[in-house]
This record gives structure tokens, C-alpha cells and sequence, in this order.
């Protein structure tokens, strides 16, 4: 799915975009550009590719116990940034011209199985 | 009554490992990023912890303030609008934040996800079938 790119200069509309103001709009709110938009007017579900994340899984299984509490960035099975403040792992995949970085913090292994709310 | 579900995706998971986990792509303010969750039918709403929202630039506490009850007490959270991408299908949704970093659960709820899609799971297989969900009428 394309997005709306935001530069200093101001933010640019992928052609795709056009007949979607709905999704400009959401995305300018995002931004903080316009107001909030009222929750009750949502977009409607669409169909999307598929997430394929078997490589960062992968990755995990083999690699995780190295850095339980801490925030991992990962571009594939590439581990790209890692750390304890989230933000700043983003920031260091991103600057690393990793556009969309997976994100995940390692628990412990031995964690109690969750027994729900 | 005999129900079959047309033009579903089958997403695999690790029926051995804790949860029925599915991958997610979160998009906001002109940011994207993946990550997991977990599918909760017990979950009204789509919760993630405070990390997952500041590592895609989201300033927790300027969403809007809403309290969760568990069984043994509560949570604050923070609800922001931002699209919501997980096996093949994506829409705005109101994702919350929790207040507090120790918080640890990264939850798909009905709200936001659940009721907008049909959802089959045969559990024992680590098999999740998933459409769209469109009304009949």
C-alpha cells in the first residue's frame, strides 16, 4: 500500500492516493498535520499482501536468548539495532535505510504462560 | 449448520509455542513497522505494550486515556488511530498503549480486528483461517 511521504518542504501524494481521501486524511491526522478525525468514521477493511515474517522468526528461535529484555530492529534475519529504549532502536533501523524494520522486545524464556485478562 | 468460508488465508502458526501468534504491520504519521501479536478473543480491544508505540514515533500519552479491567485489577492505556495490516487484510484501527513499560502483551481484540473479519482456527494444527468479513444483508 502506498503512503503519503512526508519531507521538510511538505508532503507529497502518491498518485494511487487520489481517489482515496479518506486514507490522506487519516494519514495527515496521523501526522498531526489536520485534526483528529471523528473514531466512529473508520476506513473499511481492505485486502492487503501478506505479511511474511518467517525469516525475523527465524532469527529469533535462534538468536533470541542472546538479548532477552532488550528491543531488537531486524530487516529479514539481519538484526539491525538493538538496545533497551525502543524509540531509539527504531530510529538507529531506520537510519539504516531499513523503511519498514521489524520491532520486538525479547521476554524471558521462562515466563509464566499467560492465563488470560 | 453447515458454514464454509470462502477466500480465507491460512496462516500457519507454532501450535507448541505459548499463544496463537500473527505477524502485524502498524503504519502511522508516515511510519511503518512489523511486529507480532497475539490473537485474543478475551481482549475487547487491540492492546500493545508502550515500546511498540514509540519505536513507530507515537507520543503515548497524547491518545485518548482508557482504562482496561483484568481479573486482578486494571491497566492505562492510550488509544491512537493508525492502519493495521495482518494476514492480507489492513484498515484503521484504534491501537492502545499501555501507560506502564512492564507491561508485556501484544494483543489483536475484537475491536479494531476481531469484528471485522470471519475467523476459523483449528488450534491442534496451529492452522488460523481468515477473511474479510462482509455482511450478508
Amino acid at each position: 500500500m502506498e503512503h503519503l511521504i512526508f519531507k521538510e518542504e511538505g508532503v507529497l501524494i502518491p498518485r494511487e492516493l487520489f481517489s482515496q481521501p479518506q486514507i490522506i486524511a487519516t494519514e495527515l491526522a496521523q501526522a498531526g498535520i489536520l485534526p483528529p478525525q471523528n473514531g466512529t468514521a473508520k476506513l473499511p477493511l481492505r485486502q492487503t499482501e501478506t505479511l511474511d515474517l518467517s525469516r525475523e522468526l527465524h532469527w529469533l528461535q535462534a538468536h533470541q536468548q542472546e538479548f532477552v529484555g532488550q528491543w531488537v530492529a531486524l530487516d529479514g534475519d539481519r538484526l539491525v539495532s538493538h538496545g533497551t529504549n525502543a524509540r531509539e532502536v527504531s530510529a538507529a533501523a531506520r537510519a539504516a535505510g531499513v523503511a519498514v524494520p521489524f520491532i520486538t522486545q525479547i521476554d524471558p524464556p521462562d515466563e509464566l504462560p499467560f492465563g488470560g485478562w | 449448520m453447515r458454514y464454509e468460508m470462502a477466500e480465507a488465508v491460512l496462516h500457519k502458526y507454532d501450535a507448541g509455542a505459548p499463544g496463537i501468534t500473527v505477524p502485524v504491520r502498524l503504519t502511522a504519521g508516515g511510519l511503518s513497522q512489523t511486529a507480532l501479536a497475539k490473537l485474543d478473543t478475551g481482549a475487547s480491544y487491540c492492546i500493545f505494550r508502550r515500546g511498540i508505540g514509540e519505536a513507530l514515533g507515537v507520543a503515548i500519552e497524547s491518545g485518548t486515556p482508557q482504562t482496561f479491567s483484568t481479573a486482578n485489577g486494571s491497566f492505562l492505556a492510550y488509544g491512537h488511530e493508525m492502519m493495521l495490516a495482518t494476514l492480507g487484510l489492513e484498515s484503521q484501527a484504534t491501537v492502545y498503549f499501555a501507560h506502564d513499560e512492564n507491561f508485556r502483551r501484544d494483543v489483536l481484540g475484537r475491536f479494531g480486528w476481531l469484528q471485522q473479519v470471519k475467523l476459523g482456527l483449528v488450534d491442534y494444527e496451529g492452522s488460523l483461517y481468515v477473511s474479510k468479513y462482509e455482511s450478508d444483508l
